[in-house]
């Protein structure tokens, strides 16, 4: 599999919120609860629109939940 | 374990006993002198969409099974079905994996019959590539799931 560049908060905003389960926030997302696990450990890096369904749970902007941390390759 | 997972294992259990009991019933006929004569290919052909259809419903079935002991040992009457798209992900990986080994599976089916293999055993090998390529896929997707890559 390909390394991924893309790590994320997910695991501390389900701690601010509620201690929200993994199988909810999945719920709520529409996928299925590995992949929210998969998610989280940054072992596999969900699409636009997935990332954007999961910050919508969680009521925030898109880049306060994902980050970038691969740099610019071309420099 | 998701609802693909289950799946894959229900796939997975179905078609290695299918796969055991075709080459145990054609190889006894092979022996035995079936597939010999004009008539033998004709049998052989018939054995082939035998097979397609047997395994299609052991798969089937397997799943049903599976899904009812799955949900009796777990207590869960109505589990999550939700397919989302790692699942796709993983079953487009898997399905690449799976052509590679049957083309893999082919390319060794042609040079046996080059070799000057008959057609029969020949045959063999192509539908044992094709299961071969369908287990190889179906172990591969769930070690990825299993290994949450």
């Amino acid at each position: 599999m390909a390394e991924h560049h893309i790590e994320n908060c997910i695991r501390r905003l389900r701690f601010d919120a509620d201690e929200m389960t993994q199988a909810e926030l999945a719920r709520r997302s529409g996928v299925t609860r590995q992949t929210i696990v998969a998610i989280e450990k940054a072992k596999y890096a969900p699409s636009l629109e997935l990332a954007f369904q999961i910050a919508n749970v969680f009521g925030m902007p898109l880049e306060q939940v994902f980050t970038f941390t691969g740099g610019n390759e071309n420099e | 374990m998701s609802y693909q997972e289950k799946n894959i294992t229900a796939s997975l259990v179905a078609l290695i006993i299918v796969l055991a009991a075709f080459y145990s019933r054609v190889s006894t006929m092979y022996l035995g002198g079936r597939f010999d004569g004009p008539e033998g290919l004709i049998l052989l052909g018939k054995t082939g969409l035998v097979l397609i259809g047997v395994s299609i419903l052991a798969v089937i079935a397997a799943t049903i099974v599976l899904s009812i002991v799955y949900a009796t040992i777990t207590g869960d009457a109505k589990p999550s079905e939700v397919v989302d798209e790692r699942d796709r992900l993983i079953e487009r990986r898997g399905a690449q994996i799976s052509d590679i080994a049957t083309g893999f599976g082919f390319i060794g089916a042609m040079v046996a019959l080059v070799s000057g293999m008959a057609a029969v055993p020949v045959f063999f090998i192509i539908a044992l590539s094709f299961f071969g390529g369908e287990l190889i896929a179906g172990h591969a997707k769930l070690t990825t799931y299993r290994l949450s890559l």
